[in-house]
């Protein structure tokens, strides 16, 4: 489904990816792992077209995205979570999803909105509140159902669940579970620190250090209970 | 008392001029982030476009004035493609686009200064009419300009409110990245921006240079006016950068009162500097959580 090839990435000159490739089927729940600093986030961005790599090709459902805007890859069916600034502090609840709504309108709009007070039902009694003052949580929420109104077949979250209690993590990732059935969501790529929890979840696991990937498994179960033997890598 | 009805009368016609430029230049410092000096050429091109059409090409009136805003929103328009965008899409720092909009505006105004000189350029002939309303006495033109400043700031307000397009313009400041991660129609955003922005500087030029004239060199006051309404009010808030526009107006009339018109600019930067001082964040701005400031 996406299926990037030999990236290469840089800040200004600081390079942060090394040819690195990284695939995502249909159906598949992968976690990207690593150390801070290790690229994950920079991956991410240039999958959506937020950083241009210098060398690589994206594809997604079969077709070149290299050289499109961001525009048309997130229109194209690419839900993206940032890691931060992930919503508007200055506008509404409300506000907030119509944005990541947009261009859709008018009963579909209704729709969307609904659907996402069935995967977060907190949100029905703030839609008239100023997004910066709900809570961490809440925030977190809020970005995702943002991501989730152009109903995306493939989600791509950087760090959903950053900064919140173990029990608010656990819940973000059963919402996601959640959104997959409600919205169709096909497959998923989660930036996550919190292994333990996020391996449960996964059905794969893309491990990267130094902006290179040193390991992938298709049976993240195996590392439930000792987690360890990923983070062997982070320190290499 | 009547003296004082007069004088708060002018200012709030004057106030519905300046919250045309607040508006116009606050669409820019807020969604861009950068402080937009090419405004002041803006303004005064949309106005040497309205002479350039009457007194050269013999246009009727109304005729010019279209062209008028039209030459301003092209201006606008041009300037961020050929100049801001290319700089922004390079990496360049606020203090560069600074910069070049500096050049752009010295480069407007000496051109403008030299295909039509440096003398006041009178655009309507002949005596205004003027009313009484009691003891008060208000212009034909005076009307005109309270009342194309007031309904045009308040039906963009209506606009804003509503448009979804508009609510991610306004995101554009706080969070570009996230305006763009969400598949936003970033280029038309900011076509929109700069185009709108024209429109608020062209119409308010327009307004003043039909009452007073124009001169190549005006540009910079309405830019003043603008920013200082802006930052006065408070950047966040649509309704501060009309406040701030309002006080500028006046406090600007109460000193025309008591001294000379000659003190505006230091009233202007005077209010600038007390609320920078006291209220940074501007004195119309709503309260935030302590980590967004
Ligand atoms: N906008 C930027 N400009 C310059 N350097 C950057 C920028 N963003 C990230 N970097 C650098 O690129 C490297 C990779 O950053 P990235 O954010 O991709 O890491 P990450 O794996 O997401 O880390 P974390 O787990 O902390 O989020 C880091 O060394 C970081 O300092
Ligand atoms: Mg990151």
């Amino acid at each position: 489904m996406l299926e990037a090839k030999g990236i290469n990435a840089f800040y200004s000159r600081k390079q942060v990816l090394f040819d690195t490739s990284i695939s995502v089927k249909e159906g598949e729940k992968v976690i990207l792992i690593g150390p801070n600093g290790a690229g994950k986030s920079t991956l991410l961005k240039t999958i959506v077209g937020l950083l241009a790599p210098t060398k690589g090709q994206i594809a997604f459902s079969g077709e070149d995205i290299s050289s499109w805007s961001p525009q048309r890859r997130i229109n194209s069916g690419i839900g993206y979570l940032l890691q931060n600034e992930n919503i508007v502090p200055g506008l509404t609840v409300e506000e907030n999803l119509l944005l990541g709504a947009y261009p859709i309108k008018g009963d579909l709009l209704k729709k969307r909105v609904e659907e996402v007070f069935e995967i977060f039902g907190f949100m029905k009694g703030r839609l008239k509140d100023r997004a910066g003052f709900l809570s961490g949580g809440e925030r977190q929420a809020l970005a995702v159902s943002m991501v989730l109104m152009k109903h995306p077949r493939l989600l791509l979250l950087d760090e959903p669940t950053a900064g919140l209690a173990p029990k608010a993590a656990q819940n973000i990732l059963e919402h996601v579970k959640k959104a997959q059935d409600v919205i169709g969501v096909k497959a998923v790529c989660l930036v996550e620190h919190n292994l333990k929890l996020a391996l449960e979840w996964a059905s794969k696991v893309i491990v990267l250090v130094q902006g290179r990937v040193v390991f992938t498994s298709d049976t993240p179960e195996l590392f439930i209970n000792n987690p360890e033997e990923l983070e062997k890598y982070f320190f290499e | 008392m009547i003296l004082l009805s007069q004088l708060l009368l002018n200012a709030l016609v004057n106030a519905a001029i300046f919250s045309l430029l607040a508006v116009g230049f606050g669409l820019i410092y807020r969604s861009m982030r950068f402080f937009y000096i090419a405004y002041g050429a803006v303004y005064v091109i949309a106005s040497y476009a309205v002479v350039a059409a009457m007194q050269i090409s013999g246009f009727p009136l109304y005729l010019s004035i279209g062209a008028g805003v039209f030459l301003g929103v092209l201006a606008g328009v041009l300037m961020d493609r050929t100049v801001y965008l290319p700089l922004e899409r390079s990496g360049a720092t606020p203090g560069v686009l600074l910069i070049a909009s500096l050049g752009l505006y010295i480069l407007a105004v000496n051109a403008v200064a030299l295909i039509f000189g440096n003398e006041v350029k009178i655009l309507s002939r002949g005596i205004e009419p003027s009313f009484s309303l009691g003891p008060l006495v208000i212009t034909r033109m005076q009307v005109i300009q309270f009342l194309v400043g007031w309904i045009l700031v308040t039906g963009f307000w209506l606009i804003i409110r509503k448009n979804t397009l508009m609510k991610g313009i306004w995101a554009m400041g706080e969070t570009p990245n996230l305006v763009t991660a969400l598949g936003l129609p970033c280029g038309l955003m900011r076509l929109l921006v700069f185009a709108l922005s024209s429109v608020f500087a062209g119409v308010a030029s327009l307004v003043t240079a039909l009452d007073v004239g124009i001169d190549p060199h005006v540009g910079m006051h309405a830019l003043l006016i603008g920013a200082v309404a802006v930052i006065v009010g408070g950047v966040d808030v649509y309704w501060g950068w009309i406040g701030g526009a309002s006080l500028l107006a006046l406090l600007q009339g109460m000193a025309v009162w008591q001294f000379s018109s000659r003190w505006n600019d230091l009233i202007t930067f005077g209010i600038l500097i007390i609320t920078l001082l006291f209220r940074p964040q501007g004195l119309f701005s709503p309260r935030k959580r302590r980590e967004e400031r």
